[in-house]
């Protein structure tokens, strides 16, 4: 059933008409110029239908994820820089008691505080700001006299020794009848509880994401690697590893969460420009304080570039990850 | 090399489409696998390079029972056999050069290091002119070309054919059976799977009849 061959000169496999050409020594750092800068086309073709949507999914879902976090991060922010302001600010109220002198209650008040460790400074709210503050509701016209308006004091306290505000406000209280402390903290713990709300919800809001973003990668892998299959019964055909298969879809897959990430985060760094730019545009010149902190808060500087960043890189290593592991299941499933 | 010991294979439930097939071959030899269309002979080829594991029998391939071999034993054993497909199998997003060379950069080389060789082989095969072009603008010829010089780029011990001359006139026909005897007298065993009377009077090599799921042997 077998034939000899007519002249086995040489051992079977080594074609003597076909020399191996010696190849130039390189040095491992041409080795590795030549590795990167090698042009051979992608083993995986590039340009596909689940390519492009998967860019584009991706660039979604990085945008989102850059909002999402950034909203967190923005809203932290305001909320400690409007907390912390506060949690060093008392506001004393005088109410107008009937047969008390108003003039002689602010400066009994005063003088207390004066004399209290811990108060930095005591300022009563002149009857301007008053009107200031009182205008939007009751108008510019508004007349003292006829109005009981309560006497309003800022207090600033020392926050690294702050007085007891328990027992100030009780003190206050038997030295000026109509006074009443007002520590912010009701405003405080709204503000906190808010913001915490608002964290929480953009955190799950991202775990959401990234949920979805992983079904999708793993559908547009296998939707690959079924429009690949001849691609790959190839390669296995003339003795590629499963590592090199692998290897080669993971570098596909990763290029592509490169592309779609940097669109998102380049789309979501150019939308925390414009917010920025729009809060400018629109902040009253009477809440200058507030929308300071508003605009500060939005304003993603170098650490948020870089969280941008993390973002991309995050979102491609998942992609090229995710990838890897769905290939491996799938080549194990055909074997 | 090869050794079939009452081998038998049939898809899932059905019919038995191989049956107590038994030959070996020697390392170094230049045999037709003939018969009739819907024989066997592709799948006694895809037994051959592995693509499939009998139902039973015994399939030894270079000292080795396919049975007992592991999926990460297969890409080793696959590298020693060069398949040349029906309908060539070539990747249109790559180029000439690119398919060619493809089995080794399956194996990691780079592509400075084999870079001399495929091209040699290229114009070896009569495609040095087109090593850049997509096989999708090849000729038949030029594919069928492209298919064997990818099947031999490897050095492989066993090269199969399946019906290489399926899709070529008769004058390119002889000049891809000279090249596969000139691969044999190279010391490769060489296998080619045909119904093309013509070409098989072409050579003294024997003959391998596939009908009805048995084998028969002519020489």
């Amino acid at each position: 059933m077998s034939r000899k061959p007519q002249k086995p000169v040489i051992p079977p496999g080594k074609p003597k008409s076909r020399p191996k050409a010696t190849p130039a020594p390189a040095g491992w750092l041409q080795r590795y110029f030549d590795r990167i800068t090698h042009k051979s086309t992608p083993i995986v073709p590039v340009e596909n239908v689940i390519g492009r949507a998967l860019v584009l999914v991706t660039a979604i879902m990085c945008f989102l994820a850059c909002l999402a976090l950034g909203t967190a991060w923005a809203v932290h922010r305001a909320s400690v820089a409007w907390t912390s302001e506060a949690a060093s600010e008392l506001t004393l109220q005088i109410k107008p008691v009937e047969g008390l002198n108003m003039t002689d209650e602010v400066t009994k008040a005063m003088r207390h505080l004066g004399n209290v460790n811990g108060v930095v400074r005591a300022e009563p709210i002149s009857n301007e700001e008053t009107r200031k503050l009182l205008e939007p509701w009751l108008g510019a016209e508004l007349n003292f006299e006829e109005l009981p308006v309560p006497q309003l004091i800022t207090v600033e306290i020392d926050r690294r020794n702050p007085p007891n505000l328990q027992v100030l406000a009780s003190d206050l209280i038997a030295i000026v009848p109509g006074a009443r402390l007002d520590d912010h903290r009701v405003w405080q713990n709204q503000v906190r509880s808010a913001a915490n709300w608002i964290k929480w919800t953009s955190f799950l809001v991202l775990i959401l994401m990234l949920g979805a973003t992983i079904a999708i990668i793993v559908f547009a892998t296998q939707g690959a690697m079924s429009s690949n299959r001849d691609v790959v019964n190839v390669l296995h055909l003339v003795g590629a590893r499963d590592k090199f298969i692998v290897r080669e879809f993971e570098r596909h897959f990763l290029v592509l969460g490169l592309k779609g990430g940097l669109a998102g985060g380049l789309l979501a760094a150019t939308a925390f420009i414009v917010a920025r730019y729009a809060l400018e545009q629109i902040a009253p010149r009477s809440l200058d304080g507030e929308f300071n902190n508003l605009i500060h808060a939005v304003s993603i500087g170098w650490s948020g570039f870089a969280a941008i960043a993390g973002i991309v890189a995050f979102l491609a290593i998942l992609t090229s990850r995710t990838s890897r592991y769905t290939v491996y299941r799938y080549l194990k499933s055909v074997e | 090399m090869i050794r079939f010991e009452n081998v038998g294979l049939r898809y899932g439930m059905g019919p038995e489409i191989l049956r107590n097939i038994s030959f070996h071959v020697a390392p170094g030899s230049f045999h037709f696998l003939t018969g009739p269309s819907g024989a066997g002979k592709t799948t006694l080829l895809r037994l051959l390079f592995m693509a499939l594991k009998p139902t039973r029998g015994l399939v030894n391939l270079f000292g080795q029972d396919v049975a007992s071999l592991s999926s990460t034993d297969l890409p080793e054993l696959r590298r020693k056999v060069g398949v040349v497909f029906q309908d060539f199998r070539l990747l249109n997003h790559l180029t000439t050069f690119e398919n060619v060379a493809l089995p080794l950069r399956a194996t990691e080389q780079p592509e400075q290091d084999y870079r001399a060789n495929v091209v040699e082989l290229l114009k070896w095969v009569g495609l040095g002119d087109r090593m850049r072009a997509s096989p999708e603008v090849l000729s038949g010829g030029e594919k069928q070309r492209a298919a064997i010089a990818r099947a031999v780029v490897g050095q492989p011990q066993l090269l199969l054919a399946d019906e290489p001359t399926g899709n070529v006139d008769p004058s390119m026909a002889k000049r891809l059976l000279g090249l596969f005897e000139e691969l044999n007298k190279l010391g490769t065993t060489v296998i080619i799977a045909t119904h093309d009377v013509e070409l098989m009077r072409l050579s003294d090599a024997p003959h391998m009849i596939l009908e009805d799921g048995h084998l028969g042997i002519e020489s």
